[in-house]
């Protein structure tokens, strides 16, 4: 439970954040090896890239774990404090939605022979890693949108009692 | 029927609070399903991740976390003794310490409203023990944040890089000179509002030419950080995407080894609050590059761009007309969105006018950056807001005197192109 509870509260801080330190180590690491060993890594712009991606849709999902994400809430600030957390629910009901069909497509688009069958230019790796990291990090942010809705759902019925 | 119901969907949930990256996807969404002879879904599932696939853009998460790493470095705290240690000895000088560490800062940070937040959280409790308002302090920081994204490194400036096809490096450097005269511009406004004010004209410090020595050489390692970057941008080092990465590095040697604000233990965390913010920014740009792509296929910046020709033919009234557009979009719309939505738009539009795209860049970029100030969506505004404690309402008002500033620059950026080509034209 104590793992499970772990990783529910790190999976995509500590993901991204690696990623991230990642993308530096490895552009930054290529400027050295242009100028001072004068020699770039070949591979090093793809995987960069492919490493990004997947970034985008870590901190896309972190940012929906911490509720982050920005909005306009101009029209939500003069409701009353319950009216907030009703509109919340049908917020995150619309979120979700979205979330749970653009998780559809993307596995679709997987599967579609034009992207299951093709590997990339330089480092050979199959395409499906790279267009994975939508469904993955559309996934990722239903389920904590399902956590806010249910924070949300509990919220409602305490303030009922 | 298209653009209508896509436009319509996008303005219903936007005021219902829904994450603005959403909307664009959703609304995108909604049309594919509902309205005849639109694109497969496909399209939407595609450039969500082809929207991320583009090198300079990996810039933006370098220079947000960059800018972090600065600030709780101790670099954004030294840039304000720096600009005080100059002019703070000045009547009512503290005003222009304000602005001035504003353009120190911007050009470190690629961001207004973290502008906004380093300084203000720096100046605003300053200001109010010589007695400034925090009505005036508040407006005055919410205005000149917006300074952050016009001198170099400016996120916006690279969304527009990338969405136009342009040089990111050129565009950083035509930045720098409106950069500075809004500067200019906000010191006059500032002097223009204090001139009957007796308490704040009295100078509190003196200049000390040690005093002015000893804050360069302990600010040093910050000054150097625009030196490194454009340097090594124009110089052909390295490319601004790779200046991004360099700017980390040396902000974390400088922040844990030189200046010991941070310590390592700290890092991670610095690391993780910057994959959050960039999050936040790159959900907008993957969701408004579907958004963008289900419009040109529907071929509406066409049909618009016929229509804003079709209002006259004197280019002085159309840009007029552009500036307007961009202004109110500016006051209502998320800038990332704003930025990947209007450039296909306007710009065959402005560049059939005699335009140079990169004018054009820093004519988009302005007229969002004042969107940052105004209400109902600024987020200078609201950071200033939550910084100085004065509500949205009385900041808005106290705003108005620096607003007509902006809009005065405005005008002389989009009719004197050479204001912006001065610099980019000298590489």
């Amino acid at each position: 439970m104590l793992i499970i509870h772990w990783v529910n509260k790190n999976a995509e801080k500590i993901l991204a954040s690696i990623l991230l330190a990642a993308i530096v180590l490895l552009i930054f690491g290529n400027v050295f090896m242009r100028y001072i060993m004068n020699a770039s890594l070949s591979w090093g712009e793809e995987l960069t890239l492919w490493l990004f991606v997947w970034f985008v849709w870590l901190g896309v999902s972190y940012a929906f774990h911490t509720g982050d994400h920005v909005r306009i809430t101009v029209l939500r600030d003069v409701l009353s404090a319950r009216a907030q957390l009703f509109a919340d629910v049908i917020i995150a009901l619309l979120v979700l939605g979205f979330l749970v069909m653009l998780t559809i497509e993307c596995v679709k688009l997987i599967m579609m022979p034009f992207v299951a069958s093709q590997n990339s230019v330089v480092l050979g790796l199959p395409i499906p890693i790279l267009y994975a990291s939508a469904p993955v990090g559309a996934g990722l942010s239903a389920i904590r949108v399902v956590q806010h809705l249910f924070r949300t759902l509990r919220l409602i019925a305490d303030s009922k009692a | 029927m298209l653009a209508t119901t896509l436009f319509l969907t996008l303005f219903a949930l936007l005021i219902f609070s829904v994450p603005i990256g959403i909307c664009l996807g959703l609304a995108t969404m909604i049309v594919m399903i509902f309205v005849d002879g639109t694109p497969p879904m496909v399209l939407l599932a595609r450039s969500v991740v082809t929207g991320a696939d583009s090198f300079p853009l990996i810039a933006v998460p370098l220079f947000i976390l960059a800018g972090d790493l600065m600030q709780h470095g101790g670099m954004s705290r030294r840039l304000v003794g720096f600009a005080n240690a100059l002019i703070g000895h000045i009547r009512g000088g503290l005003a222009y310490v304000n602005v001035l560490a504003c353009v120190f800062f911007a050009a470190i940070s690629g961001s207004s409203p973290a502008t906004v937040a380093a300084i203000g959280s720096n100046m605003i409790p300053e200001m109010e023990k010589v007695g400034y308002t925090r009505k005036f302090s508040g407006a005055l920081t919410a205005s000149s944040g917006m300074i952050g994204v016009m001198i170099p490194p400016s996120i916006p400036f690279i969304i527009y890089g990338v969405t136009a096809e342009v040089s990111i490096g050129k565009l950083f450097l035509a930045g720098v000179v409106p950069g500075i005269l809004f500067a200019l511009m906000f010191m006059l406004v500032a002097r223009v509002m204090l001139r009957n004010d007796e308490v704040v004209q009295q100078s509190t410090t003196n200049f000390s030419g040690p005093g002015v020595w000893q804050s360069f050489r302990s600010s040093i390692w910050a000054l150097l950080v625009p030196v490194i970057i454009l340097g090594g941008i124009y110089s052909g080092i390295f490319t601004p995407t790779e200046a991004g990465a360099v700017a980390v590095v040396y902000a974390a040697i400088i922040g844990i080894f030189v200046y010991g604000d941070i310590t390592l233990k700290e890092l991670p965390e610095v690391l993780a609050g910057s994959a959050k913010t960039s999050g936040t920014i790159l959900v907008l740009v993957i969701m408004a590059t579907a958004f963008g792509r289900l419009i040109t296929l529907a071929r509406i910046p066409t049909e618009l761009a016929t229509t804003i020709t079709s209002l006259s033919d004197n280019p002085i009234i159309i840009l007029l007309l552009i500036n307007l557009l961009l202004l109110v979009i500016g006051m209502f719309m998320e800038t990332i969105s704003s930025i990947i939505i209007m450039t296909p738009i306007l710009l065959p539009v402005a560049t059939a006018l005699g335009v140079d795209p990169i004018v054009f860049g820093v004519i988009l970029t302005v007229n969002l950056a004042i969107g940052f100030c105004t209400p109902p969506l600024g987020v200078n505004l609201f950071v200033a807001s939550s910084i100085s404690k004065v509500s949205i309402e009385k900041l808005s008002q106290a705003i108005m005197p620096f607003f007509l500033g902006m809009l005065i620059l405005l005008m002389l950026i989009t009719y004197v192109p050479a204001i912006s080509l001065a610099l980019p034209s000298l590489w």
